[in-house]
């Protein structure tokens, strides 16, 4: 079930009319698991079992965890629970890449050849959010296991932590500490919680069916024909998928957000308007927020983080990152899409000592952060060429083009740059407006008129029907 | 927005605010909407602009009582190049930038079972591309018809979907019209009423168009007559070309199961682009692939001749027929399906 359909539409009330219809805090939570299942269920009802089961692996191995202090034990049973669930994520996911890259390398050397690849690899369908309820599970046992939070006892609250339907299949990626503590007593919800739900819906419907809709045929133009078009028409088919990528993503979090809302609990932001971002530190602290800091707090400090020398920070970065890019899909263009973001970071944490010779005054000042703005996102947009094209080569080829000008005429005619440029001011009003806390002085009367001009475009300029980029992952 | 529990003048003025502006946009957009219906009427269905979801329009055809024994699929070549009026009692369902495939799931979507499909096949409809637009093609017509094709299917969310469209028909999705759109429409300086009723109300009408089939009157020039567009289309054929032979043969053996008759045809291309598809293995493929599904393929280029292929005046660009060459070459088919005695 997607968020932008009509079955959501009848799915929340009714959940939302059962939820605060009974009384008991404990059978609310099992009315919520019910329709958290439910929702999963609809997109294809076998993989409930596995999320049922991948949950109760975890569940099981926290409680162990609780029971005994043998260090040996306690590290063999969160070995138990990465290798379980790492490896239904690698065996579903990655099973067709790895096997594939084994044997372009054996080719490579000489050596025999596994292909034809197995026809059954073709044929693995990847359960919706299982990046996502992996990583869930993952970082429960770590935490247990690290004594940040006790094990749970309740199972459903367990389950219910895994597969709370909000944030089930594209996140944002919730940790225990953040959500558990909430379940241990009702939610009460005042009316400024109801109010902040609904714009956060009406604000992600927007982004999504609204604005990424309408960017999707323009990128999709340009990366899946990108030879048939010159420099000016790549540069402004990136932007479109810059943009594209962001309100879908940003749209589907908020809705996810506001939706938990209305239920009563609060979960983190996920996006904080990356593309004013001065530098790519602050850009990965502001987009995809509970990924970055999942992979900073499990993968990149547990490496050492930056405190080994520049060396190990340098090598940290690129694992983190190339990790990070390949948990987005097993394609190599997402390793390299990773892989570049890690060298935008070791180039900033290298220049940072001459960086730091720059006056304060000049380097916090408007002009200097906008211009910092300005290139970082000229940067991220190079890199979402490789996260977006087909493979390297027609990526490489991209940015060929893209770097070295060849012409720039705009050939087709298409209106819907109208969404890039709307993307584009946003961007720019948000660089204008940040600092300032405008949102605390904006009147009451603008908020409700804004939600308002936003469902109003939101149905009438509904565009082609897709389903969120972040369910692939 | 504000955090204190405390504000409630503030929510009330914020709900008072966003129930006003709304509707005020909403009822008077609406308003708009139901007096271009009450001008226009509804679309036309036999004039299909390749603008308007061709399906929906083929749907309310058949509604409205249509039946055709022959469907020709495939993409704007046969669009463009197969003249439905010639063909009989015909449907052309071609669609602009969607794979054949999409045309024969097209049939299963509306349970047409005509007696004979002519399949019009191109290196486009083995590309991803064109696959992924006719999937998406797909999913809007169905998002759209189901509801009428499938009433016994009702569920809550058809229902909701459905009062929804009938209290707004601005939001239906033939109605709809996105901001770039709207854009055109400013630009252009067409009639409101007329472009809140049909997608192609700003276009020019230049174009012929017949139970599906679109008439180009442009005639090719030299440099265009030389092109392939899109230009990748040989590369992805290339590329990755048999999940999608076996996705048609598959689509071709329920078609038959459902009792027509399919016949593969290649339509006639300038020798330029020919010859970039033929290098390509793309003709000796299709033979090949005929022979295996058991189905007649007709190489429309030996059914037209050097003669008409060398001509320009036969052609929009090296890759589509207009008027004058679909309306001749439409007639070299007709005769060449119609069964001999």
């Amino acid at each position: 079930m997607w968020f932008n359909s009509f079955s959501f539409l009848w799915f929340l009330p009714t959940v939302l009319v059962v939820y605060y219809a009974i009384p008991s805090w404990r059978a609310r939570k099992v009315v919520l698991l019910a329709a958290s299942y439910f929702f999963y269920a609809c997109w294809n009802p076998p993989f409930v079992l596995l999320l049922v089961a991948s949950s109760l692996l975890d569940y099981t191995i926290g409680r162990l965890l609780g029971t005994t202090e043998r260090p040996r034990t306690r590290k063999l049973l969160v070995a138990a629970s990465c290798t379980a669930n790492f490896g239904v994520l690698a065996s579903l996911k990655y099973a067709a890449f790895l096997l594939g890259t084994f044997d372009s390398l054996a080719h490579a050397v000489g050596a025999t050849s596994l292909s034809p690849m197995p026809a059954w690899l073709g044929r693995i369908v990847l359960p919706v959010g299982i990046s996502f309820y992996t990583f869930h599970g993952v970082s429960y046992v770590l935490d247990v296991y690290r004594g940040r939070i006790a094990p749970k006892k309740s199972v459903v609250d367990f389950l219910l932590f895994i597969a709370f339907f909000p944030q089930l299949v594209a996140g944002p990626i919730l940790r225990a500490a953040q959500f558990v503590p909430q379940l241990e007593s009702k939610r009460h919800n005042d009316a400024a919680d109801w109010m902040r739900g609904g714009y956060l819906i009406i604000l992600g419907l927007f982004q999504k069916i609204a604005l990424a809709d309408n960017l999707a045929p323009l990128a999709n133009l340009i990366f899946d024909d990108p030879k048939s078009f010159n420099t000016l028409e790549l540069w402004i088919g990136t932007y479109a998928f810059a943009f594209q990528i962001y309100f879908d993503f940003a749209g589907y979090s908020n809705i996810a957000i506001g939706t938990a809302r209305l239920l009563g609990f609060a979960i983190p932001e996920n996006f904080r308007m990356p593309y004013i971002a001065a530098g790519f530190r602050d850009f990965w602290r502001r987009w995809h927020i509970s990924l970055s800091s999942w992979l900073r707090d499990y993968l990149y400090i547990p490496l050492g983080g930056s405190r080994r020398g520049t060396l190990l920070t340098v090598r940290n970065l690129f694992i983190v990152m190339g990790l990070g890019g390949l948990w987005h899909g097993a394609n190599w263009t997402f390793v390299v899409w990773g892989l570049l973001h890690g060298a935008y970071l070791t180039a900033e944490h290298l220049l940072q000592p001459l960086l730091a010779r720059i006056p304060d005054a000049i380097r916090q000042s408007r002009p200097t952060r906008a211009a910092a703005s300005v290139a970082t996102f000229q940067f991220v947009c190079l890199a979402w060429v490789f996260f977006r094209a087909r493979s390297l080569t027609a990526a490489a080829a991209m940015l060929e083009q893209m770097l070295l000008p060849n012409a720039l005429s705009l050939h087709f005619h298409t209106p819907v740059i109208v969404y890039l440029a709307v993307g584009l001011a946003a961007t720019a009003a948000a660089l204008w407006a940040s600092g300032r806390d405008l949102p605390r002085r904006v009147p009451a009367w603008a908020w409700g008129a804004s939600a308002a001009i936003m469902l109003f475009l939101t149905l009438f300029t509904w565009g082609d029907a897709n389903e969120f980029i972040y369910f692939q992952f | 927005m504000r955090t204190s529990s405390s504000t409630s003048s503030f929510e009330r003025a914020a709900a008072a605010a966003f129930a006003l502006v709304l509707a005020a946009l909403t009822v008077s957009y609406e308003l708009l909407v139901r007096r271009s219906e009450a001008r226009y009427g509804t679309r036309p269905s036999a004039l299909v602009s390749p603008r308007l979801p061709k399906i929906e329009a083929l749907a309310a055809d058949l509604a409205a009582g249509a039946r055709y024994s022959v469907y020709a699929i495939g993409t704007s070549r046969t669009e463009e190049g197969l003249r439905s009026d010639v063909l009989g009692s015909a449907f052309n369902l071609g669609m602009s930038g969607a794979s054949l495939l999409s045309g024969f799931e097209a049939l299963e979507l509306l349970g047409e079972r005509p007696k004979l499909v002519i399949a019009c096949v191109s290196p486009m409809d083995f590309s991803g591309l064109f696959v992924r637009q006719g999937a998406s093609q797909i999913r809007l017509a169905r998002d759209s018809i189901a509801p009428r094709m499938q009433a016994s299917a009702a569920s809550p969310a058809t229902a909701v979907r459905e009062l929804t469209y009938a209290m707004l028909h601005g939001a239906a999705p033939h109605r709809r019209r996105n901001l770039g759109q709207w854009l055109d429409r400013f630009r252009l300086h067409g009639d409101l009423l007329q472009f809140l009723n049909n997608a192609d109300a700003a276009a020019p009408d230049e174009n012929l168009r017949i139970r599906g089939w679109l008439g180009v009157p442009r005639m090719a020039t030299p440099e265009t007559f030389r092109e392939l567009r899109p230009a990748s289309s040989i590369d992805d054929y290339r590329a990755a070309h048999e999940p999608y032979y076996a996705r048609l043969q598959q689509a071709v053996v329920r078609q038959r199961a459902r009792g027509s008759e399919v016949v593969f045809v290649r339509l006639p291309i300038a020798s330029v682009p020919r010859q970039l598809e033929d290098a390509a293995g793309f003709d000796a493929d299709m033979r090949a692939f005929a022979a295996r599904c058991g189905v007649r393929y007709v190489d429309g280029n030996a059914l037209a001749g050097e003669t008409f292929l060398r001509d320009r005046r036969n052609f929009v660009d090296g890759g589509h027929l207009n008027v004058t060459g679909a309306t001749a070459f439409s007639r070299a088919l007709a005769a060449a399906l119609r069964p001999k005695p």
